[in-house]
């Protein structure tokens, strides 16, 4: 079925009907909030609703009130994200693009004859256990990392010229305040009770957090896998990593995966990690991060699990440009020696660049008339002539000759160029970057770092008061 | 990078990377490219090298254009570099420029040349100096036109053999430049210079051995297929 048939079939029902709200959940399990896509902001689950209903993770009063909004034939607000494309231009939205998934569309019948009280087993979910990490990347902050919620207890947060950054009003406001780890967590408690009917039903699987390789209910997982005497051989098991953790988790990561694959329990494993541009300066960013470790555990992985795919996710900032040219010829070089036809995906590695929105202090927009266009042209460029020149999206490889960047990750280095090229500045670039050049006042002092040193290409930047 | 016997490249596409068709980013040929030969000012900078013991034809054709006898090739017979070219006068001319004091152990060593086209006279560098200029009348032949330039051959599809000029050759760099023929400026051109039209210096080649255009443009130039290969 094509996008224009899921749309005039999801319009049958109502103009805000989304298939999502059924199928599609991610479970911050470590403060017990939830939404179905991430479009809408999480909210969050009561403790009392969730010992009525342990499913109120995923099939919450708030969720079930949307689906009973979409069903009547209205638009719940809190999916405007969607209304906004669909109003205002002639693309489809995320509504039909999640809707014509294949976690989702087969379900469409099941789903419309459903009462909105009804609990529903989802079929994509996304799952973080704990915010417990080795890292504190300078775009994250304490609900998703404990070693920023460290800081942020020491020092408290970035007290900047228009804003205070990671402090601890937000959470307090929002009672989001993250269980740790070593605390019983009646959020994982109820994910347990549910695991067993969930298994059974899910098309993707996707553990995230916090680092999951220091959860121990992410180990509980994959334990979970190899014992089943009935394995779910059409799950799609995803994990985001750091992969900056001990060779003893990384080697043991290695194992588990091996024996599931080779064991026929699952469909296919990818393994999601993320770098922001290359070498120190990618350190700077994601503090914790050793660059050459990162890459030698990609190779690890690419070399003992032959048909894992590694995504490289990039959260393209303002520090990412000058050496970005640097990660795409490495990621490309890795594309080539880790290459064969047994892989998963079509390709060992692949690339994924989008931009950062938030802080907007960090943007990358901030840099509009300090540098050119010319970066991501070069960018583009190399891409393209390393591309084998098809989408390989579609095409799974046969022989080195095809080995190359994909249409999708040169277009989400054009959507960079194209972002930079249209931005005009406002009264919230000045705003931004007078707290970005406060920001790295501060963060250097916090965290022993010299932004000069590390970045010599922002010098007249940081200077421009 | 060493272009083999019997394995010319050719300079002949740009890559459309605005256009899609069936997953694929579109190749089309380079007309404005493929025929600047007959634009009135233009330069080709050549930088190359012819071992002794390099795999050549008697003539070994260092670049050429499909059409009747063009291009730059050392003609081992006479022991000399050659330019040669056809013009229309009611009937084709042959022009034959022969560099007699440009052997082949020069060749060996490695040449700069630049060869640059005012109007209705070319002119030839080595090493930044200008060793010939030569006035010629009537416009090129259309044989020339809408045909790719060739390197490490003159004319691989030529009917006669004697007129594909092979040869095995180490290119350091190629390039074509519209409107300057000031040699000056030619040896510190820019690749990304606006009236670059194509710049290679061999030094990114991908996995299926294209070479990277390094001017703004994306004529990305590939081996020729083995179809055309005769």
């Amino acid at each position: 079925m094509n996008f224009n048939e899921t749309k005039i079939k999801l319009d049958k029902i109502g103009c805000g009907f989304c298939l999502a709200k059924w199928t599609q959940v991610t479970m911050h399990l470590h403060n017990g909030m939830t939404h179905s896509c991430h479009h809408p902001a999480p909210h969050k689950v009561s403790l009392e609703e969730l010992e009525r209903n342990p499913t109120a993770l995923h099939n919450s009063k708030t969720k079930k009130l949307a689906r009973k909004e979409m069903l009547e034939g209205k638009r719940p607000s809190e999916c405007q994200y969607c209304w906004n494309i669909e109003d205002n231009s002639t693309s489809f939205s995320d509504r039909v693009f999640k809707s014509s998934e294949p976690w989702s569309e087969p379900h469409f019948e099941d789903i419309t004859n459903l009462h909105w009280r009804e609990d529903y087993v989802p079929k994509y979910v996304e799952v973080s256990f704990s915010n417990v990490c080795n890292f504190k990347c300078v775009y994250c902050g304490p609900l998703y990392s404990s070693k920023w919620m460290e800081e942020i207890n020491k020092h408290g947060g970035y007290d900047l010229p228009s804003m205070e950054y990671n402090g601890f009003d937000e959470i307090e406001k929002n009672k989001t305040k993250p269980y740790k780890h070593s605390e019983q967590n009646p959020y994982v408690d109820a994910f347990w009770d549910w695991w067993p009917k969930l298994y059974d039903n899910l098309d993707t699987f996707r553990i995230t957090g916090g680092e999951p390789l220091l959860s121990k209910d992410f180990w509980g997982v994959l334990d979970n896998i190899l014992s089943s005497n009935t394995p779910n051989k059409n799950l799609k098991l995803s994990i985001n990593s750091n992969l900056g953790v001990d060779d003893v988790l990384i080697n043991k990561l290695i194992d588990k995966i091996g024996k599931i694959i080779e064991e026929d329990r699952i469909k296919e494993c990818i393994i999601y990690t993320s770098c922001d541009t290359y070498g120190g300066q990618a350190e700077y960013v994601r503090h914790g991060l050793n660059f050459e470790t990162l890459f030698n555990n990609v190779e690890k992985i690419l070399t003992k699990l032959d048909k894992v795919t590694v995504v490289v996710m990039s959260t393209f900032n303002i520090f990412s440009i000058f050496s970005y040219d640097k990660l795409i010829e490495k990621i490309y070089n890795l594309k080539v020696k880790h290459f064969n036809t047994k892989r998963y995906w079509n390709s060992p590695i692949i690339l994924d660049t989008s931009y950062l929105r938030y802080p907007s202090f960090l943007s990358f927009r901030l840099l509009k008339d300090y540098v050119t266009k010319d970066y991501f042209e070069n960018f583009e460029k190399y891409m393209i002539f390393n591309s084998s020149y098809r989408s390989l999206n579609f095409y799974q490889p046969q022989s080195i000759e095809d080995v190359g960047f994909s249409l999708k990750e040169i277009e989400k280095i054009t959507r960079l160029k194209e972002y930079f090229e249209s931005y005009e500045k406002d009264d919230k670039f000045y705003t931004d970057k007078r707290d970005f050049i406060d920001f790295t006042l501060k963060y250097d002092i916090r965290r022993n770092l010299n932004v000069n040193n590390t970045f010599p290409e922002l010098k007249s930047f940081l200077n421009d008061n | 990078m060493t272009i083999e016997y019997r394995n010319p490249y050719w300079i002949k596409y740009e890559w459309d990377i605005k256009t899609i068709q069936e997953g694929k980013i579109v190749k089309k040929d380079n007309f404005e490219l493929q025929n600047v030969l007959f634009k009135e000012n233009y330069s080709i900078i050549c930088n190359f090298k012819i071992n002794e013991d390099y795999l050549k034809d008697e003539k070994a054709g260092v670049f050429g254009k499909a059409g009747q006898n063009f291009g730059l090739n050392f003609d081992s017979k006479i022991d000399s570099l050659v330019f040669e070219f056809r013009t229309n006068n009611k009937s084709p001319k042959f022009h034959c420029l022969i560099f007699d004091k440009i052997k082949s152990e020069d060749i060996s060593k490695g040449l700069n040349m630049v060869i640059t086209r005012n109007k209705n006279t070319f002119s030839f560098f080595i090493e930044g100096q200008l060793i010939k200029e030569y006035n010629f009348h009537d416009e090129l032949i259309d044989d020339y036109k809408n045909s790719p330039f060739f390197l490490g051959a003159l004319n691989p599809g030529a009917k006669d053999p004697k007129d594909r000029c092979y040869s095995q050759i180490d290119f350091s760099l190629f390039s074509i430049v519209e409107n300057e023929t000031s040699i000056e400026k030619l040896e510190s051109i820019n690749p990304k210079d606006e009236n670059v039209l194509c710049y290679y210096d061999f030094k990114r080649i991908n996995i299926i051995k294209n070479v990277c255009d390094e001017s703004n443009n994306y004529n990305f130039i590939e081996l020729v297929p083995k179809e055309f290969i005769s």
